[in-house]
Order: structure tokens, then C-alpha cells, then sequence
């Protein structure tokens, strides 16, 4: 569903993502970890459009979503770091709008907002403003507009920055929820037990993408006598520093 | 591609309606602004603080001096008795002029033998200055009229004014306004609506679903022309109404023309905020851009009295021509067929600008 | 109450801030050069070769001795046109101002004192009432002069009469030049003054970081201080450099003295930051800012500071309306200062005003920015 081959970008003499290659499936979860800076961010905005890769390939259900027509983009759905809905319209209304973008238009697009209303429990607060709403109600509106036309990838930049951590789990819940019904979902994360719900991590650091695998796996590879039962920090942090030895030496 | 643009159209004029103070600055600036600046822009010169310097006792100065002080055009303000005093009143403008009669007037009158008036006039303000020229001109006429003095002119003008026979400010200035002021807020509103989409991060948002930037675009130019199209509109009723300025030619026409210029205003605003970075720079940007267009298209001071130079730039400015129309329409009754060939560089403007827009949006995506 | 180290760190934080959006820095210097350059030049009362179709039914010679005396005129463009209709179509489509027609007894009654006035007719375009009023006191002075000139040759004036004599105060040459371009500078800086500060709190409220300064200990009057500081340094050089421009670009006279022009712009300066902060803080997001910032500031102070419209001949409600408005003063004292020199019974008044107006406005935002603390 999302592939990137031998992905570049470069802006000026600064190389922010390169040669990155990773693959997601449909109904994988993929997390993107990595230090701030490293490039997961750049990552993200080549594969949905809004970046033009230097070089290589980036490609969602089989197409560059940067030439893509108008019904390529409405496969897929996305979730900013930042709230960026309109805070000043209630739920609802935000809802409608990107509704009717999607080309859900009439009953149809009304019975999307209904179901989603719903299925997000939402509907206490379909008429609040959406400024207004506690920092977990205004993520779990984000995630809801992003799947109101059903997309069959979803691309999570951050998405529990700031929430606690029962918002967390429900919303990981929901994530899994979608996966299981087909959905690529690929997902960029600050927090180390967040990675674990993930099927696949891809650890990217300086641009360059250092290790590709499941959680586990990665814990395994850093088990060592001294350190019996690595946690995914651990392996985060071991393995980010071999690679930035490895790029010093080379 | 229209259910999209429609979409963005009902969310961004639900956003402007939703914000109170959005609401307020819309509806009210305008109308406030329309009723002052209606009643300021004058040309007629009233009430000029006059100041007497009558050296003569004589009934004739005495006659001379009440036909000043009694026309509308001046307003006794003091009496002077010598040089230093008639240049302290006028420098420190308690008096924009000073009227002085020798002490032989009355004499000379008498012995029909040439007799001369001096008046000192505050040059600070030029145009003034000249208007009250000719006011005393007339009034010293009369005078000489009634003091008997064997003056028939040679030549007297008769002035016919056409069109505005009363030669109304009033009817000058708000037709003028209705182009003025609805383009501003056209500008304004389409630059600060992308510039802001952009600067709180929805645009991303946007542009990941399947709207095309020319569709955004579109949708975000529509506010602003809107809102110049409400202002418009209240400017226009206000004249008719209010001021009752006449309306000899065909209002439909006039609205036509209206939205097609409320598309350039728009696009104007577009371009704008493709080119910076955030609102404030938009706003920056608009000022920049506004203040010339409308200096030179003519609103405050003729098209005629401008340089060549800046004659010709002003030819891209669509203020200039709306100007022509609304004033011809509501004055003259212009022919549709004027009124068109008129619009023809609107419409221009606006094609190129907007397609000045897309290429700037699209090029900023890359 | 004030901690200047607080002070240097927040005025610091303001001039790093100027330095990197470059959107002040455009507002200070830019954007006066833009407006001065245009209405300076653009902005002109001196109606200069208004063309004035003339249709004439007499002598050759006589029409040419005619429109060769309107050519004499600076202010007239005298164009011959066969008959009155052409005359018309042409003054609809304004390509001549006004026609000035003689018909056939005009020669007749001229030469002849018993049948004196000969009547001649002016037909205006009243669209635009200033020119159709200045188009008929040229024309009439251009024949008036015509007449006189005639009658030298053949001795016909008549003894008596009385002759109106003119003398212009302080701007002989009557340009229109040296009487806007002060207003133009007060429009400069009433705009590069309530801009620069317009959007500056409402930016910080939008994006989040106003609430953590409100958090810090900087007490909101240092906040205040710190930013009308900064931002009256920019406007100080804006002004300068505009003043320097008007006596470059447009040859301003300037009669009068440093000190109270430094006054003024200072006190004028203050007023209009004060203003920007006001709205700024009133609005609390850019979009509303902007727009009340562009009313409020454009079109009121060219349109009641007295740079365009006389003040005296407007409506009485409406000049009491002008005395809020603070362009006015500064308009009068640069004018004065320009043309006439340091005449201080105009400028005191206008300077108390100014401070008045200053202290009016920077007190509104420390009494709208306080309360919004809670």
C-alpha cells in the first residue's frame, strides 16, 4: 500500500532523508521512530504530496500522490501534529466540511458524519466549538475527520502529543480497530510504548532509515548479558548510537 | 470539483459570520465610514475665517465689508488694525485670509477714479486658496454693482455644470466610495483568508484532501468578495437614500459590474497572500499595493493633474475605471455599451492576476 | 515596578524578533518610500492644461487671437471644435473638461460699449465640482485678460471700476505640492506607526505565546514598554527618513525648526504605536486586527486631517469629529513648519494635542491589557 524506494531529499547542501526505503501492507500498523530532526516529518510530507522528493520514490496504493487526481488523495487520510481543523466551527460542522470535500455529498455525506459522530462518541459535542474542546476530545476530532471517507491508508504525524494516557490507550485501541479491517496505518512517535503497538518499527536517525523490524525483534537484537531484557528504549537508543558510530567512521 | 469548491465556500463565510467581532467589523466600519467621509469630502469652501483690515471710514468700505461677512463663503473671525497684526492672524491661522481696504476706497468711489481691495490669503492650503479667489471675485462684483459703480464687465461667463448642476460634493464622492472602499475590503479579507489558513496551519489540511489549489483558491477568494460586495452595496444604498444621489443610469448594471469587480479585488487579495508568509505580511502587502491604487485612479485628485508617467501605470488600475463607472452610471446614465468597453481592463486585470495566483500557489507547493 | 533587567531581555526579545520577520523592517522603510513616492506624486490639486473645447462663431482672427490668449494660461489647453454637438460628445466622453462657446452676437456686443456684457458660455462637467469650479475661474480670468487686452489697443476701458488685488501668504507659487506632502507625511506616519504594532500582540495571543509571558514576571507594563520602545526607535528612523525624502523628492520647504518637529513626530509617534496596541490587543487575532487597523487609519486621515478636505467647510458635527482625530494636529504642524517657520501660536496647541492624544491611546492599552490579565 505505501512504498518508499531509495527516497532523497535534499534541501540545499542539507540532506534530510536519505536513500529511505520501507514498505507498509495493508492492515499493517508501521511506526516511524526516530529523533527529532532525523527526517520523519520530511518522510511524511513526500508521501502525502505536499513535498517533491529529490529523488527515489514515494508511492501510496501504487501512486505518487503529488501528480495524483483528486480521487487518489481521497484514499487516504491524515492526521497533523498540530489541531488543524477550524477551531472557531463546532464538530459537526468541521465534520460536514471535510465530508463534502471527500465528495460525500447529501444524505450521504450527512449519514458518514452521523455514523462517525457516533462512532468516535462525538455526538455529546457535535455542536461545541471545536477551540474549545480539551485536548483530547479536539485529537480524537482530528482522527475522526481523517477517517470519515473510509480511507484505506492512514498517515498519524504525532497523534498523542500532549494527551494522557487513558486518551492514549483508547485511541490505540480504535487504531487497531482499523487495522484489522485493512487499513495501512503509518504512524510517527515521540514515545517508546506507543512503538509497541505497532506490527513494524522503521528507526530512522540523521536521514537515514537504521533498522526495520518488528518490536521484538529489535529488543532482541540488542539483548546482550549485560542488558538481559531490553526494553524498546533500550534498543532505541543502542541502536541509534551504533548507527551514528557508523556514520562517523564512514 | 463544484461540490468541493462549494464546500470550502460555506466553511470559510461560515467562519467569517461565526466570529462576533469579524461580523461587527464588516457591517459597521463601513456604514460609519460612508456617512463621515461623505459629509467631509467637501470641496466647497465655507466659513473661512476671515479677517477685516478696514482702514477706511467710509460708507462705501463699510458696504464692501458687510457683503463679505454676510456671504456663506467667509466668516468675520477678527478685526485687524495694522501689518503686524494682519501677519500674526495669518500665521497663526486664526484667519485663512485677510481683507484689507486702503483708506482712499471710499474716495475713489466717489471721484470714479480706480479704486483697489487687497486680500491676503493663507497659502498653506492651496486649493482652498484658490476657491476663495474666486468667491471674492464674485463678491466684489456684486458690490461694485450696488456701490454704483460704472463697471459693466465687457464679458460675463455664464456656467452651465452638467450632469450636477449644484456641483454636489456629494455626488462626486460616493459613487467614488462605492469602488473605493468595496475593493479595500475585497483585498483585504481574500489576503487575509489564505494568509491565515497558512499561518494556523490548516492549509497542510487542506491540501491532503482532494481539493486542487485552483479550487482553493477559488474558495478562498469568495469571502473577500463577499464582503467587498455587502460594502459595496451599503455605500450604494446610502447614496440613493441617505444622500440622495441621483441614480440616472441602470442599477442591475451597476451590480454586474460590481461583482465582476469584486472577482479582481479578490484575486488582487490572492496574489498577495501566495506571495507572503504570514498576516501580517499580507496585511503589509495590501497597504503597499491599496494606497497607490488608490491615489492613482483618480479618487482624491483628478486623473488629469497626475504626471504622464503615472497617468499610464494608473491604466492597470482597476479602481480607476470602476470609478468612471459608478460615477458615470449613477450621474450620466451611461450607455451599456461605455459601460462594457469600460469594464473590458477589469476584467483583465483580474484574469491575469488570478492566474498569477495559481501559478504562485503551485509553485510555493513545490 | 520596572526590572530593567527584565526590560533588556524582553527589548531584546522584541528586536530579535524585528530582525527575523522582516515585516517590520519592510513597514518602517518600505512602505513610507511606496507612499510617498505615489502620493506625492500622484496627489495633485494643480489642475494644469485642463483641456477646454472652444466653439466660436466670429472672425478668424478673432478666434485665434482667442485661443491663442487661453493658451497663454498654464492652467488651460485650449482645443478649436467645429460646432457644439462635437463639443459635447467630447465632454461626455471626457476628453475635454469644459467647451467654452461664443455665438454670433458676441464679437458684435463686444465691440460695442452700449451693448456690454457680451455673454459668453462655460459648459462644466459637474461630476467633479473642484475642477468644474477651478476650470471657470481660469477661464474667466483668461478672457477677462482677452478683453483687457483688446481694449488697450482700441482704448475702450472706462474709467472707474474696482480691481480686486491678490496676495498669496507664504506659498506664492499656490503649488499643491507644498501643502499635501505634509499630509502625505502625516499618512506615512499614522500607517507605519499603527501597523507596525496592529498585529504584533494580537500574534503573540494567537499563537500561545502571549499566555506565557503573561506567566513570567514581567509585569504587564513592562511588556507594554518593551514593545512601544523598540518599535519607537523603528518609527523614529521612518521618519526621519521620510522627512528627508519629501525635501529631496518634492523640493519641501522647510522653514521651521528641529526641535518641534521632533517634538511633534515623537508625541505623533507614540500616539499611533499606542493605537496599533490598542487594536492589537482589543482583537486578539491578526484577521480582526487587520481589518479595524486599515480602517481606522487610511481613509480617516486623508479624508479628515485636513490634508485634502479644508476642515472649516465641513459640517460643524463633523469637525468636532475631526478633533479626535490626531492626524489633523500633526498635519497643521508640519505644514506650518514647512511653509511658514516656527509660528509657536500654532504649534503649542497642536503639540498639547498631540500629547494628549498619546497618552489617551497608551493608556487605553494598559487599562484594555491589564484586565485581560483576569
Amino acid at each position: 500500500m505505501i512504498e518508499v524506494r531509495d527516497l532523497v531529499r535534499r534541501f540545499g547542501t542539507f540532506t534530510a532523508v536519505d536513500h529511505v526505503n520501507f514498505t507498509v501492507s495493508a492492515g499493517e500498523i508501521f511506526g516511524l521512530l526516530g529523533p527529532n530532526g532525523a527526517g520523519k516529518s520530511t518522510i511524511f510530507r513526500m508521501l502525502c504530496g505536499l513535498l517533491r522528493p529529490s529523488d527515489g520514490v514515494a508511492r501510496v496504493a501504487g501512486q505518487d500522490l503529488m501528480r495524483a487526481a483528486a480521487a487518489a488523495r481521497a484514499r487516504i487520510g491524515y492526521m497533523a501534529q498540530r489541531f488543524s481543523l477550524y477551531a472557531e466551527l463546532t464538530v459537526s460542522e468541521n465534520l460536514r466540511f471535510f465530508a463534502r470535500v471527500y465528495g460525500l455529498r447529501g444524505t450521504h455525506g450527512q449519514a458518514a458524519v452521523d455514523a462517525t459522530l457516533a462512532r468516535f462518541e462525538l455526538e455529546n459535542v457535535a455542536h461545541s466549538v471545536s477551540g474549545a474542546l480539551p485536548l483530547g476530545l479536539k485529537q480524537r476530532l482530528a482522527l475522526a475527520a481523517a477517517l470519515l471517507h473510509e480511507p484505506e491508508i492512514l498517515f498519524l504525524d504525532e497523534p498523542t502529543s500532549g494527551v494522557d494516557p487513558l486518551t492514549r490507550r483508547d485511541f490505540w485501541t480504535r487504531i487497531g480497530v482499523l487495522a484489522d479491517s485493512g487499513v495501512a496505518v503509518l504512524v510517527t512517535s515521540h514515545f517508546m510504548d506507543e512503538a509497541e503497538y505497532c506490527d513494524r518499527l522503521g528507526i530512522v536517525s540523521d536521514g537515514r532509515m537504521v533498522a526495520t523490524d518488528t518490536p521484538g525483534a529489535l529488543r532482541r537484537r540488542v539483548r546482550t548479558a549485560a542488558l538481559p531484557d531490553p526494553t524498546l528504549e533500550d534498543a532505541f537508543i543502542e541502536i541509534v548510537a551504533a548507527a551514528g558510530q557508523k556514520a562517523q567512521a564512514a | 470539483m463544484l461540490g468541493r469548491i462549494l464546500a470550502l465556500i460555506v466553511k470559510e463565510l461560515m467562519g467569517l459570520w461565526k466570529d462576533r467581532k469579524t461580523r461587527f467589523v464588516i457591517l459597521i466600519p463601513p456604514l460609519v465610514q460612508v456617512l463621515v467621509f461623505a459629509y467631509a469630502a467637501t470641496y466647497d469652501v465655507k466659513n473661512v475665517p476671515l479677517g477685516i483690515w478696514n482702514e477706511d471710514g467710509g460708507a462705501q468700505a463699510a458696504e464692501l465689508v458687510r457683503r463679505f461677512a454676510g456671504s456663506p463663503a467667509f466668516l468675520p473671525a477678527a478685526l485687524i488694525e495694522s501689518p503686524a497684526e494682519a501677519r500674526r492672524a495669518l500665521d497663526s491661522r486664526r484667519v485663512a485670509a485677510v481683507l484689507h481696504i486702503p483708506e482712499r476706497f471710499s474716495a475713489d468711489i466717489l471721484a470714479r477714479r480706480p479704486a483697489a481691495v487687497q486680500l491676503l490669503i493663507d497659502g498653506r492650503r492651496s486649493n482652498t486658496a484658490l476657491l476663495v479667489n474666486g468667491y471674492a471675485t464674485t463678491i466684489l462684483a456684486d458690490a461694485a454693482e450696488n456701490l454704483g459703480v460704472a463697471q459693466t464687465p465687457p464679458i460675463v461667463l455664464q456656467v452651465r455644470d452638467w450632469f450636477n448642476p449644484t456641483l454636489e460634493s456629494q455626488w462626486f464622492i460616493l459613487p467614488g466610495l462605492v469602488a473605493v472602499l468595496s475593493l479595500l475590503m475585497a483585498m483585504l479579507v481574500s489576503a487575509l483568508s489564505l494568509a491565515r489558513e497558512r499561518e494556523l496551519g490548516t492549509f497542510e489540511q487542506l491540501l491532503v484532501t482532494p481539493l486542487q489549489p485552483f479550487e482553493i483558491l477559488v474558495g478562498k477568494a469568495v469571502p473577500g468578495m463577499v464582503v467587498g460586495f455587502i460594502n459595496a452595496n451599503i455605500v450604494v444604498l446610502a447614496a440613493l437614500f441617505w444622500f440622495r444621489v441621483p441614480l440616472q443610469g441602470s442599477l442591475p448594471l451597476l451590480e454586474s459590474m460590481l461583482l465582476l469587480y469584486m472577482v479582481t479585488g479578490g484575486a488582487i487579495g490572492l496574489v498577495i497572500s501566495s506571495l507572503t508568509a504570514t498576516q501580517q505580511q499580507a496585511m503589509l502587502g495590501v497597504f503597499v499595493i491599496a494606497s497607490p491604487m488608490v491615489v492613482l485612479s483618480g479618487y482624491a485628485a483628478p486623473v488629469a493633474n497626475m504626471p504622464a508617467a503615472a497617468e499610464i501605470v494608473g491604466r492597470l488600475d482597476p479602481i480607476r475605471w470602476m470609478l468612471v463607472i459608478t460615477r458615470g452610471i449613477f450621474l450620466q446614465d451611461m450607455a451599456p455599451a461605455l459601460v462594457l468597453q469600460t469594464a473590458v481592463p477589469i476584467a483583465l486585470v483580474g484574469f491575469l492576476v488570478f492566474l498569477l495566483a495559481w501559478v504562485a500557489v503551485r509553485r510555493a507547493l513545490r | 515596578m520596572i526590572a530593567w533587567l527584565r526590560m533588556r531581555g524582553l527589548v531584546g526579545k522584541e528586536i530579535r524578533q524585528i530582525l527575523r520577520d522582516p515585516s517590520a523592517i519592510l513597514i518602517a522603510f518600505l512602505l513610507p518610500v511606496v507612499l510617498l513616492v505615489v502620493n506625492g506624486f500622484g496627489i495633485s490639486l494643480d489642475a494644469g492644461h485642463m483641456r477646454v473645447a472652444v466653439v466660436a462663431a466670429a472672425p478668424e482672427e478673432v478666434v485665434r487671437g482667442l485661443i491663442q490668449s487661453l493658451a497663454a494660461s498654464p492652467y488651460l489647453d485650449p482645443r478649436r471644435m467645429p460646432d457644439v454637438r462635437t463639443a459635447e460628445a467630447a465632454l461626455a466622453d471626457g476628453s475635454v473638461l469644459g467647451i467654452l462657446v461664443l455665438r454670433e452676437d458676441f464679437i458684435q456686443r463686444l465691440q460695442n460699449s452700449h451693448r456690454w456684457p457680451a455673454q459668453a458660455q462655460l459648459i462644466a462637467k459637474g461630476t467633479d465640482p473642484n475642477s468644474a469650479r477651478i476650470l471657470e475661474g481660469y477661464v474667466g480670468g483668461a478672457l477677462t485678460t482677452w478683453a483687457e487686452d483688446r481694449g488697450t489697443e482700441r482704448r475702450t476701458l472706462l474709467p472707474g471700476g474696482i480691481s480686486l488685488q491678490f496676495r498669496y501668504w507664504f506659498n506664492p507659487a499656490l503649488r499643491s505640492a507644498d501643502a499635501i506632502v505634509p499630509g502625505v507625511i502625516a499618512l506615512v506616519m499614522t500607517m507605519t506607526g499603527t501597523l507596525l504594532t496592529a498585529l504584533v500582540v494580537a500574534r503573540e495571543w494567537e499563537r500561545g505565546t502571549m499566555e506565557s509571558m503573561l506567566a513570567s514576571p514581567a509585569t504587564m507594563v513592562e511588556i507594554v514598554t518593551a514593545k512601544l520602545g523598540t518599535y519607537f526607535v523603528l518609527g523614529m528612523a521612518s521618519m526621519a527618513m521620510s522627512i528627508l525624502l519629501s525635501i529631496l523628492l518634492f523640493d519641501l520647504p522647510f522653514r521651521g525648526g528641529l526641535l518641534p518637529l521632533t517634538a511633534a513626530g515623537a508625541l505623533f509617534l507614540l500616539f499611533t504605536l499606542g493605537l496599533g496596541l490598542f487594536i492589537s490587543t482589543l482583537a486578539r487575532n491578526q484577521f480582526v486586527a487587520a481589518q479595524i487597523a486599515f480602517i481606522t487609519t487610511m481613509l480617516p486621515c486623508m479624508m479628515l486631517s485636513g490634508m485634502l478636505f479644508d476642515i472649516a467647510s465641513m459640517p460643524h458635527w463633523l469637525q468636532i469629529v475631526t478633533f479626535a482625530v490626531p492626524a489633523r494636529y500633526l498635519v497643521s504642524i508640519l505644514q506650518t513648519l514647512a511653509l511658514a517657520g516656527n509660528v509657536w501660536a500654532v504649534l503649542l496647541p497642536n503639540l498639547l494635542c498631540l500629547a494628549m492624544a498619546a497618552v489617551v491611546a497608551i493608556g487605553a492599552t494598559l487599562a484594555v491589557t491589564r484586565r485581560r490579565l483576569d
